[in-house]
């Protein structure tokens, strides 16, 4: 497979995961802001908002929750809106259109036309929540259909990587803002449940935490459970695990079985996602830990790029 | 009292000023178009702009369009499509096919002299300054040696119907043809919309195209390999996008583009997951100029550093060769039936539209006697802008021109205003008269291969002689018949 499809095939899938995360961060934070949220504490909550989206050079929680969701979501002009991510999802998947099948482009197509052509005022106005439900379904949807009509070849798992490395940088950024080092390690008082229950929902977790949690929400729960149980699609452990398993099938079928480098760094991400606990999670702290996830997420992102994508031509 | 059934018993737009290729006249169909024209007493008009709908939407559907320069948005548009197909007889095909193929054989010989010893501007058939002044002649190909001396693998050559029924050739496109992937599928989607004519008619298939291009490719390597060949596109904003994604499927070969190829010590590798991999020949649809940024345009993002480089080392094969363009220039075009002669000592069996060269004294000598009737057309470095239709012309501007031809006639040559031949076409319900152009694809390896068929572009507005896709053109499925 040529390095450029191959490129165009990753980035595609990196820009529409994020298209669903925002949506999803959009949707549940507007949803709790309004619920429970008081007036004068708006601000920060917006700012752990900004903080997660990585925004905070571009967007200010001044602007109020309304003008910054629908800056978030349609302008153009803003890094990391959604109408900016799909753009480029749309992009990427137009320079590979004869290699995607014809539904994906569809359905791609389809996602895009909706949040383009949308008129920012009246969904507002109307029923925001129902729009980004749309958007996160719209997505679904096109990942069912690219399991269900695409060869799973190359193409197929540099989708899976790059879906997953997206996921998995996006959780310890969310991870980050709303679980500094006090809070982990804090007892949990009943007026905080909304806004754990508010994290867990953020990657659509809620439900999958209480069948294993039930519903008491404990803060060192919460965080062990989004990164280290290996059942739930969204946790750390599980797409360090799809990763892998992409990086080995690449690797077979590509002839690169041997590239030392790339498999030493993903061993690397794998066992500190499957074989740490709460101990080793705390120990200095919590935020170092994460640092080192997210770290050893971008190196593996350099080094697929140094082996399949952009490498040196000696 | 009118049937509606009988809509199309009769041609009532018949213009016998122009050859039509379907009715002798308003009531008499040629012989060959004789079943079709029974075919359409039995249509109802509803029933055949149904038909219409149902290609023009196939056609939407498969994402098979052109795209539209100077929109933002890079609008895309299908290129029109004329249900009635343009019938060719066998007879009528075997002199285009010979003259083709002895056209193009000549060419090849044309070029590969002008490349080597150059006899024939020794010799004075064609004038040195001719060649020398062009732009589009590279110094840089000189003694450069090609597998079986083949310059023109691809070529699209534009035929037209003068008055008196026999073909002629307009143009030569020596250098990126385009517009086969509407032949093939055009003829895909008349299969389907009108299946039971086509199986009564006996016409000869040209699905066979893309196999043919692939062998010709394939015979350009060297012996006895298995060579990979590439389709190298400019890229999606290229009008022609969609033509190169389909041949490159229908030939199972990688589209690529400038950035994915590299050089390195004179080979030229494609970048892909599994690392380089060497490429022997390239089907490329880039012009000379974009084509390697250290010999040509240095602005050129659409080419590749170093890849005429490899290509002069013979490490690499390009189809067609660099160069070509020296042979579909206006000004050598007129020589062309001399070319012929000159190598081959034989009669052009397609010829020429009549064309003066006006450096000859003969012919400007009756051109300016007969400006008012003559189409007068620059050939140099600035061609295409002066351009004089003599029918259409002022005093002042015949007086303009006969200074201009006067000071320097080597810059232009005449040709007489052409009465192209026209085709039935359905606009609105009814058979209205359209102009129409033949575009047969010759392909020239080891061995001569010409799909009996090509593509006929036609004017699809009343009296309109403009048959390009952008100037509101569009094209009519071409059948060869066996007999």
């Amino acid at each position: 497979m040529l390095s450029r499809v191959a490129d165009s095939l990753y980035w595609m899938s990196r820009y529409l995961e994020r298209v669903e995360n925002t949506a999803r961060l959009i949707g549940v934070n507007h949803n709790y802001i309004l619920d429970s949220v008081p007036e004068e504490k708006r601000p920060k909550r917006l700012a752990e908002v900004i903080h997660s989206l990585d925004l905070e050079e571009t967007a200010s929680p001044d602007l109020g929750m309304e003008t910054l969701f629908k800056r978030l979501t349609f302008d153009m002009e803003e890094t990391g809106s959604i109408v900016q991510a799909i753009t480029f999802a749309r992009e990427n998947a137009r320079n590979v259109r004869e290699l995607i099948s014809s539904e994906m482009w569809t359905q791609i197509n389809r996602l895009y036309l909706s949040i383009t052509q949308a008129n920012p005022d009246e969904i507002w106005n109307d029923q925001p929540h129902t729009f980004y439900k749309d958007i996160i379904e719209g997505v679904y949807l096109f990942q069912g259909i690219t399991d269900g009509t695409m060869n799973h070849s190359q193409g197929w798992h540099f989708i899976q990587i790059a879906r997953y490395l997206e996921r998995l940088v996006a959780l310890t950024k969310l991870l980050e803002t709303l679980y500094p080092n006090d809070i982990v390690m804090a007892e949990v008082m009943p007026k905080h449940f909304f806004r754990h229950a508010a994290a867990l929902k953020s990657v659509s977790a809620f439900e999958g935490y209480c069948k294993v949690y039930t519903a008491d929400l404990q803060p060192q729960w919460v965080v062990e459970f989004l990164l280290f149980n290996k059942e739930f699609p969204r946790s750390a452990a599980f797409s360090v695990n799809q990763i892998q398993k992409s990086l080995n099938k690449l690797a077979d079928m590509t002839g690169k079985s041997s590239n030392h480098r790339l498999h030493q760094q993903a061993g690397q991400l794998f066992a500190t996602l499957h074989y740490s606990d709460m101990s080793d999670m705390l120990e200095p702290n919590f935020s170092d830990y994460l640092a080192s996830v997210k770290l050893k997420a971008y190196r593996l992102h350099d080094t697929i790029y140094k082996t399949y994508i952009d490498y040196g031509v000696e | 009292m009118t049937n509606p059934r009988h809509n199309f018993s009769s041609y009532a737009n018949h213009n016998p000023m122009f050859y039509d290729e379907m009715y002798v006249s308003a009531h008499e169909p040629r012989e060959h178009y004789q079943h079709l024209h029974n075919l359409l007493q039995t249509f109802e008009q509803s029933d055949l702009a149904k038909r219409q709908q149902a290609s023009d939407l196939s056609y939407l559907h498969q994402g098979i369009t052109f795209t539209v320069y100077g929109d933002r948005q890079g609008t895309e548009r299908t290129f029109p499509f004329d249900l009635l197909p343009r019938i060719i007889t066998a007879k009528e095909w075997d002199i285009i096919e010979r003259g083709l193929e002895q056209r193009l054989r000549a060419i090849n010989l044309f070029l590969h002299d002008l490349y080597h010893q150059q006899k024939i501007l020794r010799d004075k058939v064609v004038p040195r300054e001719l060649i020398m002044s062009s732009r589009h002649f590279r110094k840089e190909m000189i003694n450069i040696d090609l597998p079986h001396n083949v310059y023109v693998s691809i070529c699209g050559s534009d035929l037209v119907r003068i008055g008196d029924g026999s073909f002629a050739v307009l143009e030569d496109n020596l250098r990126v043809p385009s517009g086969v992937s509407y032949m093939l599928t055009n003829r895909q989607i008349i299969k389907s919309v009108f299946p039971r004519l086509f199986q009564n008619y006996g016409i000869r298939p040209v699905d066979r195209y893309g196999q043919a291009l692939k062998s010709t490719l394939h015979s350009l390597a060297a012996e006895n390999t298995n060579p990979t060949i590439v389709l190298l596109t400019p890229g999606r904003f290229n009008s022609a996008y969609f033509e190169h994604t389909f041949l490159a499927r229908q030939m199972g070969i990688r589209l690529v583009e400038g950035q994915d190829l590299v050089v390195h010590d004179n080979v030229v590798y494609m970048r892909t997951t599994a690392g380089l991999q060497r490429v022997d020949v390239i089907y490329r649809r880039i012009d000379d100029d974009f084509l390697d940024p250290e010999y040509f345009r240095a602005d050129s993002l659409l080419g590749v550093p170093g890849i005429f480089g490899a290509y002069k080392a013979g490490n690499v094969v390009l189809a067609n060769a660099v160069g070509t363009g020296i042979a579909d220039d206006k000004a050598v075009y007129a020589y062309v039936p001399r070319i012929i002669r000159y190598y081959l000592g034989e009669d052009p069996i397609l010829n020429n539209v009549e064309t003066y060269i006006l450096r000859e004294e003969k012919a400007r000598k009756h051109t300016l006697a007969n400006l008012d009737k003559l189409v007068v057309k620059a050939v140099g470095e600035a061609g295409g802008y002066g351009m004089l239709i003599g029918p259409h012309s002022t005093p002042e501007e015949r007086d303009k021109f006969a200074t201009l031809i006067q000071e320097n006639p080597r810059n232009y040559i005449a040709q007489p205003t052409l009465k192209l031949s026209t085709a039935p076409c359905l606009l609105n319900g009814e058979l209205v008269p359209c102009h129409v152009d033949l575009r047969p694809y010759i392909l020239f390896g080891k061995e001569v291969t010409i799909v009996p068929g090509g593509l006929t572009r036609v004017a699809l507005k009343r009296g309109s002689l403009v048959v390009n896709s952008s100037q509101g053109g569009g094209s009519k499925d071409t059948w060869v018949l066996n007999q």
